[in-house]
């Protein structure tokens, strides 16, 4: 059943024409969320009774954190259904992630060492959150190098589900055995058994902020994803002229 | 006399980068059989060797009524080892196959002798395609897969190689070979071709 | 079956001891240790108690430089190619290629190193040290066994294979380094850790190296 639909959609053109609307209606979401967050985060939630008003960095520092986790656990699961079932259009969406998840990762490393400075007093600490971004930084690298450098040969698309999902095996260890090696970073306090132990004034803004930046991020991919349909287009054509 | 079907090929189409190699190739091989795939480079004809051990994926129907495991495939690289010895190479290779042919009649037969105890990045091109010839004999297989098996061979070695598949042949082995060039050693009357376009 | 593999074991080995990648790997530990002592200026080694992270770095990349030629030899000369022909199973050549590269890029350095740590530092009680190397090479020999399969199909295959392995090996390190250096501490934590991820590694990364090579020879 789900096999059928999926190979109904599998199909580039009609991808094209089903991804339209979505990217449409991603892009105005994405702005409105945006506009209507960022007021409310920078205008009219209140500062922070310790860290005063850097506090409101958080807004773009959390949400970009989150969203550049996701792409990778997107990738991840493309890449897999690529292996499992074979459609090239899965991979071709999978290779076009890692350049908008390597961007929100170091929005997030940016943002975050400049709150670092004046609430931690460095812009850098090597504590274990950072430094597995910093990992996870390298890896989304390594990814994008792989593209580049199979671009010219026959198993590139294999090659970049495996690699990925070898990534997805070890950035649990990783980070891990970051947490291991060295721990300073602020406990999560949003997503915890025992509900959110931000406040509800600052809880808002922070949910529309993530939701604006993912409908960005969603944008930004099917983007990525319509021009590279386009792109194998052209090349096809030209292997058979 | 009847000989026995050993392959049968049905509309065979190969297909590289969204991109049709070759399309509806069929023939039947029986025992004792000689097929010998034409065609100009770049039509295929290393993809439909590959296409018959199952090595590349493919559409339409490849039927062996053997052990898939036992067909001998010789292809551009030869699976030699530079630092090896040329006898070293065929010890090696008998113990994989678990093998009991003589190993000594096939050195005699491509007058491996020699060079027999020299460093293979010593030879020269020929012997050593003479010498993956051998891994082939070894092997006992009723198949021989050769993709050009004549390229950059003098004239007598090009017979010495004609010799080896007519005595595979006449033991009732099959033998499918790709060449673009001359077949005139090879008169045998199983002859056929198969050309792709 | 096992005749087989054998066979092709002794193939492996014969061929790390005649081309010199063995000797090579080793002679790059010993060279690259000498790099720290010079690059942290005179006498301050037992100090600053940089031994035990130079040689563990110094073992990453005499790894890293021998991976690269794990798999290439056999997939150019088309040996990977007749193996898979004749119905040689795969898993029996990742086996036996992971375990002479270990034999010859993990061992050695695991037992050189604690000699090594005694000469430069005085320190004498190295046997965590050697457990950890023990452990910790054979794990980057599992985890680099399928990013070098993966790499045969691209011609620049060095320096792309070793920025990626480089994150993938943080884990080991970490715990190796850890867990070398709590010379009085009855937990060990950290050599139960590397036990964990090298019994996961065994299972998980010799799988997908074959089905990466599977996907690479067509």
């Amino acid at each position: 059943m789900l096999l059928k639909k999926i190979h109904r959609f599998a199909n580039p053109n009609k991808f094209l024409k089903v991804i339209y609307p979505f990217k449409k209606i991603s892009l105005y979401m994405a702005v409105f969320l945006l506009f209507i967050g960022l007021m409310d985060a920078l205008l009219f939630s209140p500062p922070d009774y310790q860290q005063s008003q850097t506090v409101r960095i958080m807004y773009i520092h959390v949400p970009s954190a989150w969203v550049s986790l996701l792409a990778y656990i997107m990738i991840f699961f493309f890449s897999l259904m690529y292996i499992i079932w074979k459609f090239p259009l899965f991979i071709l969406i999978a290779k076009e992630i890692p350049i908008i998840g390597i961007s929100f990762t170091l929005i997030t490393l940016v943002t975050g060492s400049l709150w670092g400075k004046p609430t931690w007093g460095t812009y850098w600490v090597w504590d274990a959150r950072l430094t597995s971004f910093l990992v996870l930084l390298f890896i989304y690298m390594g990814l994008i190098f792989l593209e580049k450098a199979f671009k010219f040969s026959n198993n590139g698309d294999i090659s970049f589900a495996y690699i990925s999902i070898i990534g997805a095996i070890n950035i649990p260890v990783i980070k891990f055995s970051v947490d291991w090696w060295n721990t300073l970073h602020q406990p999560a306090s949003v997503f915890r058994l025992d509900g959110p132990t931000i406040s509800a004034e600052m809880l808002i803004p922070l949910i529309i902020m993530s939701l604006g930046i993912l409908f960005l991020f969603f944008f930004l991919a099917l983007t990525n994803v319509e021009s590279a349909i386009q792109e194998k287009k052209i090349n096809s054509q030209n292997f058979r002229g | 006399m009847k000989n026995k079907l050993i392959l049968s090929v049905e509309k065979l189409q190969c297909k590289r980068n969204n991109f049709i190699l070759f399309n509806c190739i069929s023939f039947k091989v029986f025992e004792g059989g000689l097929v010998i795939i034409k065609g100009n480079n770049g039509t295929g004809k290393t993809s439909l060797l590959h296409s018959l051990c199952g090595l590349v994926s493919f559409e339409g129907k490849v039927n062996w009524k053997i052990e898939k495991k036992k067909i001998g495939y010789l292809g551009h690289h030869m699976g030699l080892k530079d630092y090896e010895t040329a006898e070293e190479f065929i010890a090696f290779w008998k113990k994989i196959y678990n093998s009991k042919v003589n190993s000594d009649k096939i050195i005699k037969f491509f007058s491996l002798d020699k060079f027999l105890y020299k460093p293979i990045g010593a030879l020269s091109f020929g012997q050593k395609k003479k010498l993956s010839f051998a891994r082939l004999l070894l092997l006992e297989s009723k198949i021989w897969l050769l993709d050009e098996p004549f390229s950059g061979m003098d004239n007598k070695n090009k017979k010495l190689i004609a010799d080896a598949i007519k005595r595979h042949i006449n033991k009732k082995g099959i033998t499918i070979l790709s060449t673009h060039d001359q077949t005139k050693l090879l008169n045998i009357h199983t002859k056929q071709e198969v050309r792709i376009v | 079956m096992f005749k087989v593999f054998i066979a092709i074991l002794q193939k492996d080995l014969r061929e790390n001891f005649l081309s010199n990648k063995a000797w090579f790997s080793i002679s790059f530990f010993m060279l690259s240790l000498l790099i720290f002592p010079l690059s942290f200026g005179k006498g301050n080694l037992e100090e600053q108690n940089i031994i035990i992270p130079a040689i563990w770095i110094a073992a990453l990349f005499s790894n890293l430089i021998a991976l690269e030629q794990m798999y290439k030899d056999d997939f150019k000369d088309g040996t990977l190619l007749y193996y898979s022909i004749n119905g040689i199973s795969m898993s029996i050549i990742v086996v036996a290629k992971c375990i002479s590269h270990w034999l010859f890029c993990g061992l050695p350095i695991a037992i050189i190193a604690p000699i090594c740590s005694y000469i430069f530092s005085g320190e004498s009680n190295n046997f965590y040290l050697f457990l950890t190397l023990f452990l910790g090479t054979a794990i980057l020999t599992l985890i680099g066994s399928p990013i070098s399969a993966i790499m045969l199909g691209i011609s620049a295959r060095g320096p792309m294979l070793t920025f990626i392995t480089l994150p993938f090996y943080l884990p080991t390190i970490i715990f190796g380094v850890m867990g070398s250096n709590v010379t009085n501490n009855n937990i060990n934590a950290e050599i139960y850790l590397l036990l964990a991820i090298l019994s996961l590694g065994i299972v998980i990364f010799p799988i997908l190296t074959i089905k990466i090579l599977r996907t690479v020879i067509n």
